[in-house]
């Protein structure tokens, strides 16, 4: 076969499937939205957390037994989170934990700082990493379980499930320009969970700040 | 045999080669695969911002690749290449212009590579959507798993290519 014999039938098929794709494009385009909805801002309420000396975050239980229903998570309403969010960056009397530390009144709505995040460490939060599963396994939060938005696709993961509602999360990915903690925590929050934070400087953050973190394949 | 003209080794110069009967099964993964894929980029399986499958999850897919695209070479995109895809994909298992199946999905997947290096290159946390919502072979995040997975696709392509009698076909064309 010559290699004509090759390349017109190709460009048969690519015009044949293409034409066909055109014509179901005509059909269809107006059920495509282009852009992915964004998440609404996180109605979030932050509970008052104790005072916490700098980088002496415990959680000195196991993230695997934080879904008990025993545990007092004092979710105390308040219906502004930044302002709910400041008393916690003064009463954690925590420096700034790296030089690249977001400031907390550059945050968007329902996202804490590092100090904050392990404030909430300290009083049993949930802590979920919702980056790629090798990133997970080389480092993560100690105690943190795994869940993408890939996790949701088929309904909440089964530890979401077990989880009582008025649990305290804390979603991270990488900081930075990843959006996907965002992502899963409108999700959690779409799942009935109210109280869901976002660590806007991620895992990074967390680990410059000398937090807890552990590696392996964790729980997800 | 009829119609047909023997070479000197006395084979019929139309009769499948050796090569030819071992691209059959290659042809029938690599149609296979590529049929199941546009399937999924077609078919919504799921709903919500999640979703990487039919022509919603496929359109944010390649909206979350950051390549700058108009919307209507996005929209055209998300449409065409699942059709020529499961076009290509059925050729290949049937046997119908089948080197020119070959050529054209192994013309996607280089245009697929190149895409997954730059999103790589690029460090962007995103679905490959390769199958819409499934990853039978690698995770759903992009990564070099889904790199070596279309090398050797890609591979194959080129073996099918590459081969000029093949056998178990609908026509010899």
């Amino acid at each position: 076969m010559k290699p004509a014999g090759v390349i017109i039938p190709a460009v048969l098929i690519v015009a044949i499937g293409g034409g066909i794709g055109l014509a179901d494009l005509a059909l269809r385009k107006d059920k495509v939205k282009l852009d992915r909805p964004e998440p609404p801002p996180l109605d979030l309420v932050l509970p008052p957390v104790k005072p916490t000396p700098a980088g002496e975050a415990t959680n000195p239980q196991p993230a695997s037994t934080q879904a008990s229903p025993d545990v007092d998570v004092k979710t105390e309403a308040t219906s502004d989170p930044a302002a709910a969010a400041a008393p916690i960056a003064e009463s954690a009397r925590t420096p700034p934990a790296a030089p690249t530390a977001t400031p907390p009144a550059a945050l968007p709505k329902g996202h804490i700082t590092v100090p904050q995040a392990a404030a909430l460490y300290d009083q049993q939060a949930f802590f979920v990493d919702s980056r790629r599963k090798d990133v997970y396994v080389a480092g993560h939060v100690a105690g943190a379980f795994r869940a993408d938005m890939v996790s949701f696709k088929a309904g909440d993961p089964m530890w979401v499930r077990g989880l009582p509602k008025e649990m305290i999360l804390v979603v991270y990915c990488d900081g930075g320009d990843c959006d996907e903690s965002e992502h899963v925590a409108q999700l959690l929050n779409a799942s009935g969970f109210n109280a869901v934070y976002v660590m806007h400087d991620g895992f990074p953050g967390w680990k410059d700040a000398g937090h807890p973190v552990e590696t392996g394949e964790g729980q997800e | 045999m009829s119609g047909t003209h023997r070479t000197r080794k006395g084979h019929d110069s139309q009769s499948p080669s050796v090569m030819g009967w071992v691209c059959v099964p290659l042809r029938l993964i690599l149609g296979g695969l590529f049929a199941f894929a546009a399937f999924n980029k077609l078919i919504a399986k799921g709903e919500g911002p999640a979703t990487s499958s039919g022509p919603q999850g496929f359109a944010w897919t390649i909206k979350a690749f950051k390549l700058d695209l108009p919307d209507w070479a996005v929209l055209t995109s998300t449409f065409t290449t699942p059709w020529i895809e499961i076009i290509a994909g059925a050729m290949l298992i049937l046997g119908i212009w089948t080197r020119g199946a070959a050529l054209v999905i192994g013309g996607l997947l280089v245009v697929f590579i190149a895409l997954l290096l730059s999103v790589l290159y690029r460090g962007l946390n995103v679905d490959c959507g390769c199958f819409g919502d499934m990853s039978p072979f690698c995770p759903a995040k992009v990564g070099w798993c889904n790199i070596i997975q279309n090398v050797g696709m890609l591979a194959a392509a080129i073996a099918i290519m590459a081969t000029r009698r093949h056998a178990l076909t609908v026509c010899k064309c």
